[in-house]
């Protein structure tokens, strides 16, 4: 059974729980509770009370990268991450979390290379889907006889 | 100073609590492959006073802590009152607590009566560039694998 009252949504909560409000790093997380759980954030805006079961997974993504513009002009933007995460759970505990994760310059890099014909490397290419399991070519499936025939 | 934390140690078993994991507590650190684990249980009242992980643990805690292989971290083995990770960020974390939890870190303020289970997967600055391959298994440390290239090295 469960019983939840949010003042704001769920992912926002978890958000929240685990980052306050303004972001400044990069976070996944995860947090699960069977009970009673009642908080807010240290600014006060949001605010939930669970009683009962509740699991959220949450990735949080800065979006107050520095940065500069074409013409030299400071800006601010999204945190730059390639990521491939899968995360197991046995009753109610983690039982596994994979991750392979790439921030900043290096995200960049990666992706930029992560297509063969971005400069006919194939083994660039190949590396990287091997760095970064959700990006690994699928094997092609067997065809499907034809039992019309 | 490395005198009086055992006397501190045990006057904080004594009266049933632990601070930072040093007290009421056990701690087993472990070799990982690519990184050291640190994992700790308190029994009692457990006190946690770094920022951004502030609160208190009215019951039994267990935490596990994937942490840099350095030096200067804690040695690996059986540590009978405890361990302090305190001034070590960890690369992962996570937390089980059955009883009273109570946060009153930078990230939220409450309270949670029951069981709860939270997890730090990644904690990366916002302008950092790291790449980072990590295999958790929370209830297997010896299985955990890490392998990370950051701009800084890992003890920094």
């Amino acid at each position: 059974m469960r019983l939840a009252f949010h003042w704001a949504l769920l992912p926002a909560c978890a958000a929240t729980l685990l980052t306050g409000c303004e972001a400044n790093q990069l976070y996944l997380a995860s947090h699960t509770v069977v009970g009673v759980n009642a908080a807010v954030n240290p600014e006060q805006t949001n605010g939930w009370l669970i009683v009962g079961y509740d699991r959220s997974f949450a990735t949080v993504i800065p979006r107050s990268v520095p940065g500069k513009a074409e013409d030299g002009t400071p800006t601010r933007d999204a945190m730059s991450t390639l990521a491939c995460s899968s995360l197991s759970v046995k009753g109610i505990t983690v039982k596994r979390f994979t991750e392979s994760v790439a921030t900043g310059e290096a995200a960049k890099t990666f992706a930029a290379n992560l297509d063969p014909k971005a400069d006919g490397t194939d083994a660039k290419a190949r590396a990287i889907k091997d760095f970064f399991d959700c990006f690994k070519d699928k094997p092609a499936s067997a065809p499907v006889p034809d039992a019309t025939k | 100073m490395r005198v009086a934390t055992p006397f501190v140690a045990a006057m904080l078993t004594l009266s049933a609590c632990s601070i930072n994991g040093v007290g009421l507590a056990s701690s087993d650190v472990i070799e990982a492959n690519g990184a050291r684990v640190v994992r700790t249980e308190t029994y009692g009242v457990a006190l946690r006073t770094a920022s951004e992980d502030a609160g208190v643990t009215i019951g039994y805690s267990w935490t596990l802590a994937l942490i840099p292989d350095c030096s200067d971290g804690p040695r690996v083995g059986t540590h009978r009152f405890g361990v302090s990770t305190s001034g070590i960020r960890p690369i992962a974390m996570v937390r089980r607590i059955g009883g009273i939890g109570i946060e009153t870190n930078r990230r939220t303020i409450g309270i949670m009566l029951g069981f709860s289970e939270d997890a730090i997967f990644s904690e990366v600055a916002a302008d950092e560039s790291v790449i980072r391959r990590l295999v958790l298994t929370p209830d297997e440390p010896s299985h955990i694998e890490l392998r990370q290239i950051r701009e800084q090295g890992p003890c920094d």
